[in-house]
C-alpha cells in the first residue's frame, strides 16, 4: 500500500508537471484561440476534452492552467516552509521568551480561519499571481513553524547538539548544519500536504473570481466558467475538477506514505490521520 | 476545573484582540489612499466621506486603532454602504443560515465518520478497511467547489430530486450540507480509525476482555469512549474549515449566509461589511475552539493548564 501510494502519487505528479512545463509543445491549440461558433462542444477527435463556452480547447487550457496552479502551489509552499523554518528554529533553539513571543504570533496566524484572510487580501491587493502567492503564504507558514519548533525542542538536548555547542560553534551554524538536517523530515511530509492545500486554495480563489483573472487559464477559473453550463456541457465541470482532484490525491498519497514510512519505526502502530 | 475554565475564558480576549488588530492593520496598511483602494476612484463622494468618517482616516493611526477597538467593544461595526444599515444588523440577519448549514454539515460528517471509522479499525487490514481508507482519501481530496456542482448535476438536474439552490425547507439543506460535510467526514473518519487502533492494544482493553466482558461492552464502553477524545479536538479545528468552506458552498448554492455575504461585500467594495464578516467568522472560530477546549477538559480529566 505504501509503495503503491508513492508510485501512483509520483507518477501522476510527474506527468502533470511535465505536461505543464511542455505545454507550448504538447498543446494542440493556443489556450486563447476562440471559436465562438463551436462553443460548448463536447469532446471529439479534434478537441479531445471538448471546448469551453468561447470555443477554446479545454485540453490546451488544462495544460497551460497547470503552469499557474502548480507554480502557485510550489511558490506558496516554498515561501511558507522557509518562513516556518526560520521562525520555528529560532523559537525552538532559543526557547524562553523568544519562544513564547513567536509562538503566540503563530497562534494568532493560525486562529485566522483558513482561506478567509486570503480572500480578503486578494480582494484588497487586487487579483494577480503575485498577490495570490503573498496572500496564501502569509497564512501558510504557521503550521510549519510549529512542526519545526517541536522537533528542535526535542533534538536540541541530544548529545551531538550539546557537543556542537560545546565546541563553540555559533548558533546559526549549529541550527543550519546540525539541527535542521536532523529534523527536516516531518517538514517534508507537511510540505506534501501543504502543496495540495495551496493548489486547492488558489483554485478556490480563482473559482470565486478573486484569483487568476480571465483570459489566463487556471483550473479554478475554468470550473468557475462552467457554473452556468452544468447541464449543457458537463465536460467543462468534469475535466478541471478531475485534474485538481488528481493533483490533490497525489500529494495526499505522497504525504500519507511518507509519514507512514517515517514514523513506522517510532510510533509502532501510529496510522496516517 | 473552575480555575482551568476561568483561565481558558480569559485567554479568549488577547486572541480576539489579536485577530481584531490583524483585521484592522490588514485594511489600514494598504499602500495608497485607502478610500481609492476600497471604493475605486469613481465612487460617490458621499460614500467616500462616509468611509473616511467611519475609519477616522484623518487622524493618526494609533487614534484610529483606538476608535476601532472601542466601537468594536460596544458592538458598533459601522454602516454598510450597500445595504444602508448597521453592519451588525446585517451580520445578525445572515448569521443563523451559516450556523445551521455548518451544524447540518457537522451532523452529516459525524454520522458518516464515526461508525465507519470504528468499523474500519475493528476490521484493520481487511478489504473493507482498505476500501474505506481509500474512499476517505478521495473524500479529503475532493474540493468542495467541484463536489457541489457534481451533486447539483446528479441529484438536481438529472434525477430532479433536490433543489439546485436557495434555502427553503429541509430538502434544500441536503446538497449544501453534503458538499460542506464530506471533506470533514473523511478527516474525522481517519482520526476515529487511528485513535481506535491506538487504543485497541492498550492494557485496559485487554483487561476488559480478560475479565470476560462481552465484546459489545468492550467496544462501546472502553474502546469507543476513549477513542472519542482526540476526535473532539479535531472537531474544533475543523469547524474553522467548515466556516470558511461555507464561503464557497454558499456561493455555489446561493445560500443566504455569512459566506455569500462576504463575497458580495467584496464585490460591492463594501469594506465596513467585509470587515464585519471577517470579524464575525474569526470570532465564531475562536468561540468554537473555546467550547471545544472546555468539552475536552470535561471529557478527559487529565487535561489541565
Amino acid at each position: 500500500m505504501k509503495r503503491t501510494g508513492v508510485l501512483i502519487g509520483c507518477s501522476i505528479l510527474i506527468l502533470l508537471v511535465l505536461s505543464a512545463m511542455f505545454a507550448p509543445i504538447l498543446a494542440p491549440y493556443s489556450p486563447f484561440e476562440l471559436h465562438l461558433e463551436q462553443g460548448l462542444s463536447a469532446p471529439s477527435s479534434s478537441h479531445i476534452l471538448g471546448q469551453d463556452k468561447l470555443g477554446r480547447d479545454v485540453f490546451s487550457r488544462i495544460l497551460y492552467g497547470g503552469r499557474v496552479s502548480l507554480g502557485v502551489g510550489v511558490a506558496v509552499t516554498m515561501i511558507s516552509v522557509s518562513i516556518g523554518i526560520l521562525v520555528g528554529s529560532i523559537a525552538g533553539f532559543f526557547g524562553g521568551k523568544v519562544d513564547s513571543v513567536l509562538m503566540r504570533l503563530v497562534d494568532i496566524v493560525l486562529s485566522f480561519p483558513g482561506i478567509l484572510l486570503a480572500i480578503v487580501m486578494a480582494a484588497i491587493l487586487g487579483p494577480s499571481v503575485l498577490n495570490i502567492v503573498i496572500a496564501l503564504s502569509i497564512l501558510g507558514w504557521g503550521g510549519f513553524a510549529r512542526v519545526i519548533r517541536g522537533q528542535i525542542l526535542v533534538a536540541r538536548s541530544e548529545d551531538y547538539i550539546l557537543a556542537a555547542t560545546a565546541l563553540g560553534l555559533p548558533p546559526t551554524r549549529v541550527i543550519l548544519r546540525h539541527l535542521l538536517p536532523n529534523v527536516i523530515a516531518p517538514v517534508i511530509v507537511e510540505a506534501a500536504f501543504g502543496m495540495g492545500h495551496a493548489i486547492v486554495a488558489e483554485a478556490s480563489l480563482s473559482f470565486l473570481g478573486l484569483g487568476i483573472q480571465p483570459p489566463m487559464p487556471s483550473w479554478g477559473g475554468m470550473l468557475s466558467d462552467s457554473k452556468s453550463f452544468l447541464m449543457l456541457a458537463p465536460h467543462l465541470v468534469t475535466v478541471p475538477g478531475l485534474t485538481i482532484m488528481a493533483v490533490v490525491v497525489s500529494f495526499n498519497l505522497l504525504g500519507d506514505s511518507l509519514r507512514d514510512s517515517l514514523f513506522a519505526g517510532r510510533g509502532g502502530k501510529r496510522q496516517s490521520q | 476545573m473552575a480555575r482551568y475554565l476561568f483561565l481558558r475564558l480569559l485567554s479568549v480576549f488577547p486572541l480576539a484582540l489579536g485577530v481584531a488588530t490583524g483585521v484592522f492593520f490588514l485594511i489600514h496598511l494598504i499602500p495608497g489612499d485607502p478610500i481609492d483602494m476600497m471604493l475605486g476612484e469613481s465612487a460617490a463622494s458621499a460614500d467616500r466621506a462616509a468611509l473616511r468618517e467611519t475609519l477616522h482616516l484623518d487622524e493618526p493611526i494609533v487614534k484610529q486603532y483606538g476608535h476601532f477597538i472601542l466601537s468594536l467593544a460596544q458592538g458598533d461595526l459601522g454602516q454598510s454602504f450597500s445595504m444602508k444599515k448597521p453592519v451588525l444588523d446585517v451580520l445578525l440577519s445572515r448569521y443563523p443560515a451559516t450556523i445551521q448549514l455548518a451544524l447540518a454539515a457537522l451532523l452529516i460528517a459525524i454520522t458518516l465518520a464515526v461508525p465507519l471509522g470504528l468499523f474500519s479499525a475493528l476490521r484493520h487490514g481487511s478489504f473493507s478497511d482498505q476500501f474505506i481508507l481509500l474512499s476517505s482519501l478521495l473524500g479529503v481530496s475532493i474540493p468542495n467547489f467541484w463536489l457541489g456542482p457534481l451533486l447539483i448535476i446528479f441529484f438536481s438536474l438529472k434525477l430532479n430530486l433536490l433543489p439546485v439552490s436557495g434555502r427553503e425547507g429541509l430538502l434544500s439543506f441536503v446538497l449544501p450540507a453534503l458538499t460542506l460535510g464530506v471533506g470533514m467526514s473523511a478527516i474525522l473518519l481517519r482520526i476515529t480509525r487511528a485513535s481506535v487502533l491506538d487504543i485497541i492494544g492498550k492494557e485496559y482493553i485487554l483487561t476488559a476482555r480478560a475479565k470476560g466482558l462481552p465484546e459489545r461492552i468492550v467496544i462501546t464502553k472502553h474502546l469507543f469512549r476513549n477513542a472519542l477524545i482526540p476526535l473532539i479536538t479535531v472537531l474544533g479545528l475543523q469547524f474553522g474549515a467548515l466556516l470558511t468552506g461555507a464561503i464557497i458552498t454558499e456561493t455555489i448554492f446561493s445560500w443566504p449566509g455569512l459566506g455569500r455575504l462576504t463575497i458580495s461585500a467584496i464585490y460591492t467594495r463594501d469594506y465596513p461589511l467585509v470587515q464585519g464578516c471577517v470579524l464575525a467568522i474569526a470570532f465564531t472560530y475562536l468561540l468554537v475552539s473555546l467550547l471545544v477546549d472546555i468539552l475536552y477538559a470535561m471529557a478527559d480529566p487529565r487535561v489541565r493548564y
